[in-house]
């Protein structure tokens, strides 16, 4: 076990992680012994060319991908939990209650409002308690009118801001941001970025955000380069 | 463009689950139409084959009181003269009784040469000889056979499988010679007529065998003579078409579900070539190539799925007629026709590009819903077509099923709007979040979702109607039966007189009951009937539901009889020349021929002579009848009440068994519909899905949502199809079955009989949503 997991003092390691692809006949491999930790409250910049790894890096840490080698610890308060060795089912649970995930397209349900969005991962986690907090931050979005309305009558920026209150609500130890800006103008870009890490800093959570904007990365505290 | 067709034609071959679907769903919906067809037609060609040698060529017969041969050949003289243009042929006909060694024959005479060819087989072209007949295969006579008539040998020059039981049918010169009748005796005129629907009858038939059986008659006319339908004198034939026609029409429905499978088969088609498209359009491939590319790579699919779907038809109708005919004597022969080809090629080829093409038209089109204006009119011409079919009584079967057609049709239509409708509703729905997502699912993706809800809807609705219709008759034909079936024994004899029998048999048990009855073949008001008749007491009458004993020149009449000649009860009708007073109606559900009863005395003061064939027993046990009929009758044929009841019943429920397959074929056809109506939806939110896992839904919790999203669409088809299969229950009781058969079916609505087509709707629904779905990467393949 790498030993700031161990010592619980990081929320994420990764160590000597491996993964390739397959099409039959030949396997290409994507990442190779790459090695992370993260600490609580830390953001860390995935950056690099298309097809150097960074979702693959990211699916692999919320447990959608399984490792092919190496290990992959998530640190859930006093607990440690070895992703790399876990079948798909418990890797789903931790996904579920550890991991926030945004991603740059179809962020919400269509058929769901958007408080019916954020609440998703709270009745999937059973906390439904922290209802009244997502509701507050999303009337602090200016959304406080279009609560029961659909997303689709929502514009980009704001339904990136709608995401990333639903991908926080059960407050995760890891957010993950899968290019959350790569499909906004640059004023709802710098919005959704001012709330990412408002929102990072006041969960103390880690963000691991892959991103191929040069200024979104550079508002990370540490920058990793793929490929 | 080579270069674009190859790129299309490799979509095929790259994409083997997205090919096989759309292969499998085309292939299935070819399939449907083609059994459908060979079903119907086979049965149509043997019901053709049992038509009666005198009325092969005839479509009308024309008669006058007092008819005798000099009119006929005044008649003659005027046609060749030219002053008969509507005529194309012509031949007298006499009919008569007789009856030898307590065998009752009914014989029939025509001009045998007029009729020449008489079949097609021409087996029988010598019966004109003298001392020939020809013999319905009823009577178990073999050709070559002689047979003692007025003290004279005549031989058996053929026997036909007729309509007409007991039938013999000889040249007219020998006709009139066995009844020993003037020369100049004639019953009706065979006529040959100009039929302005021939053209249409035809092609009607050949590509929905059954339907041209309602289309109205032909509005002839002959100055001084009456016209009918040659069917009048053929009831059994009228009925077996009507019989048919129910056939075509339901496979008409199925047809309609089918085309809606390719059609959806087509939408997944192009949903799933959606990046190869926008691809070749963002290059600047025109839309016109695109469109050429497209139908391109849907041709090579519907053509393969012609090919095996005309097959997998061929084997399918096999395997229902075998189905549905077992124990049938001679089960109807399938052969894959021209125009069973055609029609697979229409459905298969000409659905899928007429289909593919409406469906790329659309994908260019504004996302912009249809016209408001157009829809509505549409369905008020479809809801005015209902209307004039069931309120026009002359529109006959045709407009019967008109009216279900378009019914179904304004139901399928309306489809989009309620989904539109629930959509607004779905957004306020209590429940679990989980299974609320689930439930508006179901009625968010109306454009990939409501041809194929429609279609299931049709489908399920086409089944409650029939299981309501079949239901009600059953237990309407319970009660006949429980009326009828008084007695609790019934000994038919084929030779001797029953009435002699019964007498001994009364003097032998003098506490049983004992009853004897007879039948005859007449016309009333020129409509071919059976005449029944007994000793009409309280109890024997209300066998019949009637209260009462009968007296002299009363009858009770079928509602079949009472439609043809559009009399009711307390009228009278006229009887070899005499007046009888209809004192009640009997349903005579099954009786392929119009009846009337009549007491003895009526009937022998009308008829002369009388014959008795059969008697019924109360009051001794069926060994004691069957040890006393073994010494005085050995040759006759003892029944008991229960088993007679089991045999009807049994044969009630083969009637509809072909009509319960082609209902459960179109629920099928529906499902696959509706599959891949599912992958299509699945390919539309392939992100929600996506998200959702990232969410950490379990594959468990996934599936529930797909089963209650599944379940949802069942409950929503349902919504449409329980309303307009009420609505089909209704119009098959109380107008087609009148308008087909002469009676009348009391509409009863129970559970039971919801709960088997209801069930297999939301089976079906849940089916699809079960369908094996390709790996979530694979989506698109």
């Amino acid at each position: 076990m790498p030993p700031l997991i161990e010592s619980g003092k990081s929320a994420l390691a990764l160590a000597e992680v491996s993964k390739g692809f397959s099409d039959g006949r030949r396997r290409a491999s994507v990442l190779e012994g790459f090695s992370l930790e993260l600490m609580p409250g830390e953001t860390v910049a995935i950056c690099g060319p298309s097809g150097a790894g960074k979702s693959t890096l990211l699916n692999l840490v919320s447990g959608l991908l399984p490792v092919d080698s190496g290990q992959l610890w998530l640190r859930d308060g006093d607990v440690s939990h070895p992703m790399h060795r876990l079948a798909e089912a418990a890797r789903t649970a931790l996904r579920r209650r550890l991991v926030g995930y945004v991603f740059q397209f179809f962020n919400l349900v269509p058929t769901l409002s958007l408080l019916e969005n954020v609440r998703l991962p709270l009745v999937l986690n059973k906390r439904e308690d922290l209802l009244p907090k997502a509701r507050q931050r999303l009337e602090s979005l200016g959304l406080g009118s279009a609560l029961h309305r659909f997303p689709e009558t929502l514009s980009g920026g704001e339904r990136q801001r709608v995401a990333i209150a639903r991908a926080l609500a059960h407050e995760p130890a890891i957010l993950l941001a899968d290019e959350p800006t790569g499909n906004l103008d640059a004023q709802a870009s710098e919005q959704v970025a001012d709330m990412l890490w408002a929102e990072v800093e006041r969960l103390n959570c880690a963000m691991l955000i892959a991103t191929h904007s040069p200024a979104l990365a550079r508002r990370a505290q540490r920058i990793v380069e793929l490929g | 463009m080579r270069l674009l067709a190859l790129a299309f034609a490799r979509f095929v071959r790259r994409t083997p689950w997205a090919s096989l679907t759309a292969l499998a769903g085309m292939a299935l919906g070819v399939a449907s139409t083609v059994a459908v067809h060979l079903i119907g037609q086979a049965v149509a060609e043997a019901l053709d084959a049992r038509r009666p040698p005198h009325l092969h060529n005839f479509a009308q017969i024309a008669e006058r009181p007092g008819a005798s041969m000099a009119d006929y050949f005044d008649l003659r003289r005027r046609w060749r003269a030219g002053e008969l243009p509507g005529v194309r042929g012509l031949t007298p006909v006499v009919e008569g009784q007789l009856v030898e060694n307590g065998r009752r024959f009914h014989l029939i005479g025509a001009d045998w040469l007029g009729l020449f060819p008489v079949r097609g087989d021409g087996a029988a072209t010598d019966a004109y000889r003298p001392n020939r007949l020809l013999a319905d295969a009823s009577l178990g006579l073999a050709e070559g056979e002689q047979l003692r008539l007025q003290g004279e040998n005549w031989v058996i020059a053929g026997t036909l499988e007729t309509d007409l039981r007991g039938a013999l049918f000889a040249d007219i010169g020998n006709a009139l010679h066995l009844l020993n009748a003037p020369p100049d005796r004639l019953s009706y005129v065979g006529l040959a007529m100009e039929d302005p629907w021939r053209r249409l009858r035809g092609w009607l038939e050949s590509l929905l065998p059954g339907l041209s059986a309602g289309l109205p008659d032909g509005a002839q006319t002959l100055a001084g003579w009456t016209l009918r339908p040659a069917t009048a004198q053929l009831p059994s034939a009228r009925f077996s078409e009507s019989v048919l026609f129910n056939l075509g029409a339901l496979g008409s429905l199925a047809l309609l579900v089918a085309w809606f499978l390719i059609h959806q088969a087509c939408v997944l088609w192009l949903r799933r070539q959606d990046e190869t498209l926008n691809a070749l359009a963002a290059i600047g491939v025109g839309r016109g190539q695109l469109a050429a590319g497209f139908l391109l790579s849907i041709a090579l699919l519907a053509a393969l799925a012609t090919v095996i779907g005309a097959l997998a038809g061929f084997l399918l109708a096999e395997l229902l007629t075998r189905v549905s005919t077992a124990g049938f004597e001679a089960p109807p022969r399938l052969q894959l026709s021209a125009a069973a080809m055609l029609k697979a090629l229409a459905s298969g080829l000409g659905v899928a590009l007429i289909g593919g093409w409406a469906a790329f038209r659309r994908r260019g089109a504004a996302a912009a819903p249809g016209s408001g204006a157009g829809r509505w009119l549409g369905l008020t011409i479809l809801l005015a077509v209902a209307a004039l079919g069931l309120g026009v009584e002359g529109t006959g079967l045709i407009g019967g099923f008109a009216a279900i057609l378009a019914a179904a049709l304004a139901a399928a239509f309306l489809m989009a709007p309620l989904l539109r409708l629930l959509r607004r509703w779905a957004a306020r729905l209590p429940g679990a979040l989980l299974t609320r997502l689930a439930m508006r699912e179901a009625t968010w993706f109306e454009a990939d979702l409501s041809a194929a809800l429609g279609a299931l809807a049709l489908a399920v609705a086409a089944s409650v109607g029939l299981s309501l219709m079949v239901d009600s008759f059953r237990l309407d034909f319970q009660r006949m039966l429980g009326q009828r079936l008084a007695h609790e024994l019934f000994v038919e004899l084929e030779q001797g007189d029953a009435r002699t029998l019964a007498a001994a048999l009364a003097s032998h048990a003098p506490a049983a009951r004992i009853q004897a009855y007879g039948r005859l073949r007449a016309r009333i008001a020129g409509q071919a009937t059976e005449l029944g008749h007994t000793e009409f007491t309280a109890a024997e009458a209300a066998r019949y539901g009637h209260a009462g004993p009968l007296q002299d020149g009363d009858a009770l009449a079928s509602e079949r009889l009472l439609d043809a000649l559009d009399a009711k009860v307390g009228d009278q009708v006229q009887a070899a020349g005499a007046k009888l007073r209809i004192v009640g109606a009997f349903p005579g559900f099954g009786d392929p021929v119009p009846r009337l009863l009549l007491p003895n005395e009526t009937a022998a003061r009308l008829f002369g002579p009388l014959h008795f064939d059969r008697l019924s027993a109360s009051g001794l046990t069926a060994e004691q009848l069957d040890a006393w009929l073994a010494e005085h009758a050995p040759q006759a044929k003892l029944r008991r009440r229960g088993a007679m009841r089991s045999l009807a019943l049994e044969l009630f429920d083969r009637t509809f068994a072909i009509a319960d397959a082609l209902t459960l074929l179109a629920l099928l056809v529906a499902a696959v519909g509706l599959g891949n109506a599912m992958t299509g939806l699945r390919l539309n939110r392939r992100a929600t899905e996506r998200l959702l896992i990232a969410l950490g839904l379990t594959a468990g919790e996934r599936r529930r949502i797909e089963l209650i999203r599944s379940l949802s669409l069942g409950v929503l088809a349902l919504l449409l199809a329980l309303p307009l299969g009420l609505f089909m229950g209704a119009v098959l009781c109380e107008v087609i079955n009148p308008r087909s058969f002469g009676w009348t079916v009391q509409l009863a609505v129970r559970p039971g009989a919801l709960a088997w087509p209801v069930g297999l709707g939301l089976l079906a629904a849940l089916l699809s949503g079960l369908l094996p779905a390709p790996p979530n990467g694979k989506l698109a393949d």
